[in-house]
């Protein structure tokens, strides 16, 4: 309990460490922001929404207010939920950009994460058990070479041949054109089945890692005293390969999902600009081309935030899964 | 032959001691063939000599791009459109580039930035990461508590919205942003390791006899992990070759200018992908694919310099060493 | 030496009980590439129903391969390439996957040497026992958990404690945890390797008194393990002396203590100072265990035997190039040396 409340204590400075550097990056950029946003505007837009410059020149808020006083000012808007108004979708206001397209990245991020990450595991763990088997011999280096591609060169990969050439997927965007979202079967089939390419790239490129990190540790356990008297004991072999070896090598790797989550962001946005995709990583990548400050910057802060949910996630499944964390 | 002999460990059986940076004894020390110890460490492990063959390989490509490549890759000299052939041997854009100068010529942006990204960013973690070690306390806390926000805001996003702050594009922009981005890794992990090396006595004399803090740092501290923070640049370096042709991928570097990300820009960006042009993208990407594998495999061999256990068998190296420096590595007596 | 140990030994039991376990010509061989190390060299030892036969040696001898054999849990790259352990008159080696694993625990049992890493960390203690149980009958799991817990009791430990992670529990309780475990499912032997090596010398009687007890009421057999010799001629019944691969002599308890006839056990005796009596000046032996993967020739123990000497050209002669065999000599005692042959 006392270590969930560290790692708690921690992310929590981590995330007012994120939330300061946001606040200041207008601040420490080059130039003026505003001035590159307002040249990029159309002039029409600007006649149309006199107010749109106060809203982002209080954004922004470059030279006006002291450090201080807007430093506060800023906590508070985000305290209140208030991320300002996206320029490139005026007037709609941050949250709701952001509303519309997280739900289609979560979905995305987290079922392909978690899949790689039961693949992963699971053939790294078959692979040490016995080695220089066919798991071992086969798949091993397969997916340790799919994933030393960089994800964007794997995603181009997979869309010119998986999607074009053999035109098992479909390789644009979340859902058929002429849908609208809703909870109804013709939208989410549809947007399952867009899901699916993307869910498959990201599954293959990061399954190796896991597939390593697992497979390197089960070797180590594999030799432990109590695998060994599982064995003794009469044990059927996968419940030894599972229960004691597996639930025990798994931790190593787990403590490391945090960070892969990270990577995996990254990943993510890749996927998202080649497929089309309208999730949270494409609207960044529009946004930041685009200038949106407001838009961009708190995506940076979801993003953020998102790795911290995850990191915290992963402490709480190592406390339920490790029983020599939960004694003092 | 008394040369080879010391360097290595003595049998299967090594101390018990935690073997850390201090391994990489001091090349000016000991000499033989008239290679550095370090390199020829590197050449003997098959991976990492691997490696470095792919990795000047593609240096070498680069640098004699005006030979290579004779059309300029800016210039618009074929038809568009074309797969690979005897005049285009990586096929034209659909507007017209020959890929292969592209390719080629694109080279040298590439590995010239990813590799002053690397060095910046070393520098900053290398700096960052002994000094908090050293000098603990509150800069210790300070440093820390930047390092971990700099870990916890995913990399991608983050130079993205730089990127977004920052008008200019092109090489230098590139190198700054990864520069101040990526350092802190290397920071982490370089400070755990100075940690354990600041506790030794030589470094408590250093102190005690006065010399300043930097001193100590530069000439006590760091040049005993010196083979630990070349791991780390290495890293830093394919590291910064993905996430620099990423950016580049997702528009924001120079659009105009000739690197291997850029190049894949275009492809995505004129959709050549979905009209089948299959040669517009795979060449950048395998040549950043290979020279990532390079680097990686290179580390191996780095890794092995600052960890002796990771050593592998003598009788394999010392044979490739035989290769390298001509003369026959293999004893008399070993050859059984 | 006589007054070694302060209290009476056991004497050998008078009827004669049939063979649980024979090894013929047992081989076990580490096969490294490039490298074969013969870590047991045809070797022959009988475990009768109810005896408690003791297996002592230096580290590396091969006792523990033994123990390891005779469950057929040895890993790679250790393999059996000769020989038979026989079970009951059942050849083990010749046995299928799965009879195998119904064998293993039902019949013969093992305590392992460190129990600290022996029982599954992240499991409840109970949960392995019910793991166990579910492997060799059909059994529900509230069942199988009384079960457990009475047998924990019969330890001496909390039957609560069923409900506890290995980690809370003292190394003295995982012990006998372990010990329980291997009794679980009333085997006919338990081979037992240096299970008190790892405790202090309170908890190691402790532990030996109530293997004792519980040896009374469920009556198997056990192999004891280890290098201490001392605590085998308390204990054990018979003993088995072995040495680089071999066995080099076997004797009932009192037998060996009264009349130890190979050289290394004389010099093995001569290692423990008695616990009473006058202080005596210690004999060790010198040299160290030969690197298996080049024994000496003929009889192993030459180059530390003080009885090989080549002045005696012709013993010399065989000693470094025959290998000495089981001979026995006097009643259930087996030595193998030249010397004892030639009646010296």
């Amino acid at each position: 309990m006392r270590y969930l409340l560290r790692r708690l204590g921690f992310y929590a400075i981590a995330l007012w460490g994120a939330v300061t550097l946001n606040f200041l990056l207008p601040r420490l950029a080059p130039g003026s922001p505003i001035d590159g946003l307002m040249a990029r505007l159309p002039p029409s837009q600007l006649a149309a929404n006199p107010h749109m410059v106060e809203n982002l020149r209080a954004y922004l808020d470059v030279q006006q207010q002291p450090l201080p006083q807007a430093y506060l000012g800023y906590l508070k808007q985000l305290a209140t939920g208030d991320f300002g108004v996206s320029t490139s979708n005026f007037p709609a206001p941050v949250s709701d950009v952001i509303g519309r397209v997280l739900p289609y990245s979560i979905f995305l991020v987290g079922t392909a994460f978690l899949l790689s990450f039961l693949l992963g595991t699971t053939i790294g763990m078959i692979a040490a058990w016995r080695r220089g088997g066919i798991v071992d011999n086969l798949l091993t280096p397969t997916f340790m070479s799919l994933g030393a591609f960089p994800a964007f060169f794997s995603s181009l990969l997979a869309v010119y041949f998986l999607g074009l050439k053999l035109g098992w997927f479909p390789i644009q965007h979340a859902y058929d054109l002429g849908l609208s979202p809703g909870f109804d079967w013709a939208f989410l089939s549809s947007a399952f089945r867009h899901a699916q390419l993307p869910i498959l790239i990201i599954v293959l490129v990061y399954a190796g890692g896991w597939l390593l990190g697992m497979r390197n540790v089960m070797i180590n356990t594999v030799e432990e005293d109590y695998v060994g008297l599982a064995h003794a004991k009469g044990l059927r072999d996968w419940r030894v390969m599972t229960h004691y070896a597996g639930r025990n090598a798994v931790l190593a790797p787990l403590t490391g999902f945090a960070a892969q989550f990270g990577s995996a962001v990254g990943g993510l946005i890749f996927i998202e600009y080649v497929f089309s995709y309208p999730g949270a990583g494409l609207t960044l990548q529009q946004a930041a081309l685009g200038s949106d400050y407001p838009l961009a910057q708190t995506l940076l802060l979801f993003f953020a935030v998102c790795v911290l949910v995850a990191n915290l996630v992963m402490d709480l499944l190592y406390v339920v899964l490790d029983p020599r964390v939960r004694t003092g | 032959m008394s040369n080879i002999a010391p360097l290595e460990p003595v049998g299967p059986s090594l101390s018990d001691e935690p073997v850390g940076p201090l391994a990489l004894p001091s090349s000016r020390r000991r000499r033989g063939f008239g290679l550095p110890v370090w390199a020829r460490l590197l050449l003997g492990n098959r991976k990492s000599c691997a490696g470095i063959i792919v990795f000047a390989g593609i240096v070498g490509a680069a640098v004699a791009a005006p030979w290579l490549a004779q059309n300029s890759p800016t210039d618009l000299v074929g038809l568009p459109g074309q797969p690979p052939n005897r005049d285009f041997w990586f096929g034209t854009t659909d507007q017209g580039y020959d890929v292969f100068s592209q390719v080629v010529w694109g080279a040298r942006t590439s590995l010239t930035v990813a590799a002053c990204a690397a060095i910046a960013s070393t520098v900053i973690a290398t700096t960052l990461g002994l000094l908090a070690a050293y000098s603990g306390g509150w800069i210790d806390d300070v440093i820390n508590l930047i390092t971990n926000v700099f870990l916890v805001i995913p990399t991608l996003p983050l130079l993205i919205v730089i990127s977004a702050f920052v008008p200019t594009r092109g090489p230098l922009i590139m190198v700054l942003i990864l520069g101040f981005t990526t350092w802190a890794i290397e920071a982490r992990i370089l400070r755990s390791q100075a940690l354990s090396i600041v506790k030794r006595d030589f470094v408590q004399a250093a102190k005690v006899a006065g010399e300043g803090t930097w001193g100590i740092i530069w000439r006590e501290i760091m040049p005993n992990m010196v083979s630990r923070i070349a791991a780390g640049f290495v890293f830093v370096f394919y590291g910064s070759i993905i996430f620099a042709a990423g950016l580049e991928f997702l528009g924001f570097g120079d659009v105009n200018g000739t690197s291997w990300g850029v190049i894949l820009y275009w492809a995505q960006n004129n959709s050549t992908v979905l009209q089948g042009a299959w040669w517009h993208f795979v060449f950048p990407g395998l040549a950043i694919a290979l020279t990532v594998a390079a680097l990686v495999f290179i580390n191996y061999g780095v890794d092995e310099l600052s960890n002796p256990r990771l050593r592998g068998p003598r009788r394999k190296r010392r044979a490739l060493l035989g290769l390298v420096s001509g003369r026959p590595a293999v004893r008399a007596e070993e050859a059984r | 030496m006589t007054d070694m140990l302060d209290h009476p030994m056991r004497e050998a039991p008078a009827v004669e009980k049939e063979s649980l376990v024979e090894l013929r010509e047992l081989v076990v061989d580490y096969e490294i590439p490039g490298r074969r190390v013969r870590a047991i060299d045809h070797i022959d030892l009988t475990i009768h129903a109810g005896e408690i036969v003791g297996l002592a040696g230096e580290s590396g001898c091969g006792k523990t391969t033994t123990g390891n054999a005779i469950l057929q849990i040895l890993r790679e790259p250790a393999r059996i390439t000769n020989g038979q352990i026989l079970f009951q008159g059942e050849d083990l080696v010749a046995l299928s996957r799965e009879q195998l694993r119904r064998f293993r625990w039902r019949n013969v049992s093992m305590v392992f040497q460190s129990a600290m890493n022996s029982l599954n960390p992240v499991m409840r203690v109970g949960d392995q026992f019910v793991d166990m149980m579910h492997a060799h009958q059909r059994i529900s799991k509230r069942h199988a958990l009384a079960q457990a817990g009475e047998l924990l009791r019969m330890v001496g430990i909390d039957p609560d404690r069923t409900r506890s992670y290995p980690h809370e529990l003292s190394g003295g309780m995982r012990q006998r945890v372990i010990i329980a475990m291997a009794l679980a499912l009333k085997p006919e032997l338990v081979i037992m390797d240096e299970p008190t090596t790892a405790l202090d010398v309170v908890v190691q009687r402790e532990i030996l008194q109530q293997i004792d007890a519980l040896k009374r009421e469920l009556d198997f057999a056990v192999l004891f393990i280890t290098h201490d010799l001392s605590l085998l001629l308390e204990f054990a019944d018979r003993i088995a002396i072995m040495y680089a691969g071999e066995i080099v002599e076997s004797a009932p308890a009192a037998e060996l203590y009264r009349a130890p006839q190979h050289p290394y056990t004389q010099g093995l005796m001569g290692s423990f100072p008695p616990l009473t009596g006058p202080i005596e000046r210690m004999i060790g032996i010198p040299g160290s265990p030969p690197d298996l993967s080049n024994p000496p020739t003929g009889c192993r123990f030459h180059p530390r035997c003080p009885h090989c000497r080549s002045e005696d050209a012709v013993l010399y002669e065989r000693q470094i190039a025959d290998r000495p065999v089981l001979k026995p000599v006097g009643t259930d005692h087996l030595v193998a040396c030249h010397l004892v042959e030639e009646g010296l």
